[in-house]
């Protein structure tokens, strides 16, 4: 356990990326402080959002049976389920994808140390997000019956080893799935970026079918009536009154299935370490009169790669298309299920005071911040990473980049829109003008969030990471893109409902022609610019 | 033929590289030599015109470099010292995108593609993904991907890391069988011995300065050149005056 110290500071110094602010350049400097300053803006609003939440749970008078079985339980499911939840993604990653990891092995350090050491920072997250979802819980059946200081420090010592089984298990599950995801198979890499894709659409379709119970704050009715959590709320309850015994059994159990987990884990990566990581290529023997070697142009060479690697990598997969996938289940949502979706469109419209005429643009407008979600470009430069030098030395121009990128992007989101909006307008039966506002609107926003994407990336890039999680779901770049394409769609329709309710069509046709001429604005920028940011990297 | 006039480089305030001249000429094969930190890298990289220069020109058959860089690149192939490729791609896809990016029509990449996969016996690994390659074969994939457009000018920083005996050989004989043809390669290298059985020529560069640069049998003489070497990067010797 000596070396758990100096590991565990290794990896947060790391993580928090303190030596960019202490030893890098000016310019890095500037970067990680923005970003250390976005983090923590987005982590005081989601504070804010959870003590006003829990100011409205505390204001209601519960019963003890309603504390239990409609806070605590539910919690503590969406505590367990979260918890393997990111484990699966984050801890397999921390424990695999670390690409010093002969060096390290090398080192005199147990393997337990190691593992220990990374996921130490995997549990300390789960444990706040343990505190802050299902101590509160805790806490409210605590104050419901006035119970003595000593409650309090055992639920905290419960919340706070909460993590350490789902926690295990998650890591685990999500080892062996990696296992199988990094093969050195093209054919795997497909299925696996089409099996990303089917889970996530079905992840949709349920949250978007289930949505209106879990807002109405039915969702604990729903979970509480299972069987499962009839059981649940027994053991809780007794755990809670202050069941010795129970509580004894919790600490233990937790300590001992923990135990059994941890050393199950580093039997999994050792086996990994001595099979998976240093397996060769598979030999295949090549038939030169069936491979392809047609010609292409640069541009089009450059686009087919950057398809390849889409479709290759499902974090930027799921991440980048989410709006879209989020697009389509709403419009099969309008057409099979119009009667959930419908009424909340015609309640705002008619909050607004909308023409009924123009009640159908609300509908583009939605399809427009739903498809301007998915950006590939906010990614486009920094996920080159260290190829970055390769791709330099080569005779490619700025702008050929600039233009395989956002054709990628396009090419995502272009057809989407187009059959999208053609099934939505054929359903409610839209007018041509309509129909044609329906296309332009979100394909001209697409255009915008793709360029701004593009062009934050080419003044914040990043080549210097290890995970490309981290330049897809954390990087300046991508934070910056996720906000600006919300205020823009957002801000646009906000602007035109509060201030021309009576004229939304017309207005959002002025709203095109202003996304037209930011967009040429923004064209001419890359052109004069580009090329110089680029050959700066 | 390559010229690299004046060339000089600073990060912040150390200066990488100062006042460096030397040419490399059509047919030569140029081992580029210095201790880590010399500024071989630095150089390399501004032949390539993947980094800005402070002072200086660097031509390619007369065209600037810094001027025309599309047009040079187009001449150039480079292979870094660790190669960073596109893991999610197999390596024929990497082969073809290479060829794609520098025009080169389908049967003649059809052929080279044939030819040096054998040589480098890397044929049989060309529809695995290339995240599965170890640091050899992808060196290898490498090395393919720059022969395989015939390029006027090779830059290779440090090849021989992580080659087998065999590629070592085929290497060498591929350089040779460039060169032949009228191009000409420029390669940084530890290893003095292949070096001085390799090339023509040799750049010698100590805290980025030019130490020689001219013909090897010229430098190594009765001593081999790795005595030479020592000798030059004592801290009492002196700069030796550049020879062509």
């Amino acid at each position: 356990m000596k070396f758990l110290l100096p590991l565990l500071r290794n990896n947060f110094l790391q993580l928090s990326h303190a030596n960019q602010l202490r030893y890098a350049d000016t310019k890095s400097r500037a970067k990680t402080i923005i970003l250390y300053l976005l983090i923590a803006a987005i982590l005081m609003g989601l504070l804010a959002y959870l003590i006003y939440s829990l100011k409205i749970i505390y204001s209601i008078a519960w019963l003890l049976e309603e504390v239990v079985t409609e806070l605590v339980v539910p919690m503590a499911l969406i505590c367990v389920i979260l918890n393997i939840a990111i484990s699966i993604f984050w801890g397999s990653g921390l424990l695999l994808s670390d690409t010093n990891i002969d060096s390290v092995l090398a080192l005199p350090i147990p393997l337990r140390t190691l593992i220990l050491s990374k996921l130490t920072v995997l549990f300390m997250v789960e444990v706040a997000l343990t505190v802050a979802l299902l101590l509160p819980m805790m806490v409210l059946f605590g104050l419901t019956t006035d119970m003595g200081f000593p409650f309090y420090l055992i639920v905290l010592g419960i919340t706070i080893l909460f993590p350490v089984i789902p926690g295990l298990l998650g890591t685990m599950i999500g080892t062996q799935i990696y296992r199988v995801l990094k093969s050195s198979s093209a054919r795997i890499a497909r299925l696996k970026a089409a099996a990303a894709i089917l889970v996530l659409f079905a992840f949709m379709i349920f949250m978007f079918c289930k949505f209106p119970d879990i807002a109405a704050g039915n969702f604990g009715y729903v979970i509480s009536t299972s069987t499962f959590t009839l059981y649940a709320g027994q053991y809780i309850r007794r755990l809670l009154n202050g069941d010795y015994l129970l509580i004894g059994l919790y600490f233990g159990g937790v300590f001992l299935i923990g135990v059994t987990l941890l050393y199950g884990l580093i039997k999994i990566f050792r086996n990994w370490y001595s099979n998976d990581a240093i397996q060769g290529s598979k030999s295949q023997p090549i038939d030169w009169n069936m491979q392809s070697t047609k010609q292409h142009s640069p541009v089009s060479a450059l686009l087919e790669r950057e398809r390849t690697r889409y479709f290759s990598l499902p974090v930027y997969l799921t991440n980048t298309a989410c709006g879209l996938l989020f697009a389509a289940v709403f419009v099969l949502l309008v057409v099979l299920m119009s009667d959930k979706i419908t009424p909340y469109i015609y309640q705002l419209a008619k909050y607004f005071r909308i023409p009924f005429a123009d009640y159908d643009v609300l509908f583009m407008y939605a399809l427009s911040i739903l498809t301007t979600i998915s950006c590939t470009t906010y990614a486009g430069i920094s996920i080159e990473g260290k190829q970055i030098e390769i791709l330099k030395s080569l005779p490619i121009t700025a702008m050929c980049l600039f233009q395989s990128k956002m054709l990628h992007h396009l090419s995502m989101s272009v057809p989407t829109i187009f059959v999208l909006n053609t099934i939505i307008a054929l359903y409610l039966q839209w007018s041509f003008p309509k129909a044609m506002l329906g296309y332009t609107l979100p394909l001209l926003f697409s255009v915008l969030i793709g360029m701004i994407g593009y062009i934050l990336n080419l003044i914040f890039p990043n080549f210097e990471w290890e995970n490309v999680t981290h330049i897809i779901k954390q990087s300046l770049p991508a934070i910056l893109t996720a906000l600006i394409g919300v205020v823009v769609t957002c801000g646009t329709i906000y602007l035109l409902l509060r201030f021309f309710p009576n004229a939304l069509f017309m207005g959002s046709w002025i709203a095109c022609a202003a996304n037209l001429l930011f967009i040429l604005v923004m064209a001419i920028w890359i052109n004069n610019e580009g090329e110089h940011l680029y050959q700066g990297f | 033929m390559l010229q690299i006039k004046n060339l000089s480089k600073s990060y912040g305030m150390k200066k990488a590289v100062s006042n460096l001249s030397f040419v490399v000429e059509d047919g030569d094969i140029m081992g580029f030599i210095g201790k880590n930190g010399a500024g071989k890298t630095t150089t390399l990289k501004a032949c390539l015109g993947i980094i800005g220069i402070d002072e200086g020109d660097i031509l390619l058959d007369g065209t600037s470099v810094l001027k025309e860089s599309m047009a040079c690149k187009r001449k150039i192939a480079y292979v870094p010292d660790n190669p960073q490729l596109d893991e999610y791609m197999t390596g024929l896809q990497y082969l073809n995108f290479i060829c794609d990016i520098y025009e080169v029509p389908s049967n003649i990449r059809k052929q080279n593609f044939e030819r040096l996969t054998l040589a480098f016996q890397m044929e049989t690994y060309l529809n695995n993904l290339i995240s599965s390659y170890s640091h050899g074969m992808k060196q290898k994939l490498a090395l393919i991907a720059a022969f395989s457009h015939t390029p006027k000018l090779l830059i290779l920083d440090e090849p021989f890391v992580g080659l087998d005996p065999e590629a070592f050989v085929i290497l060498k004989e591929q350089m040779k069988e460039l060169c032949a043809s009228g191009n000409s390669v420029l390669f940084s290298s530890h290893i003095l011995d292949v070096v001085e059985k390799v090339c023509n020529k040799v750049s010698v560069i100590k805290h980025g300065q030019l130490l020689y640069s001219g013909r090897t049998t010229e430098i190594v003489g009765a001593k081999g050149l790795e005595e030479v070497f020592m000798e030059m990067n004592g801290d009492e010797i002196s700069v030796t005056p550049t020879k062509e």
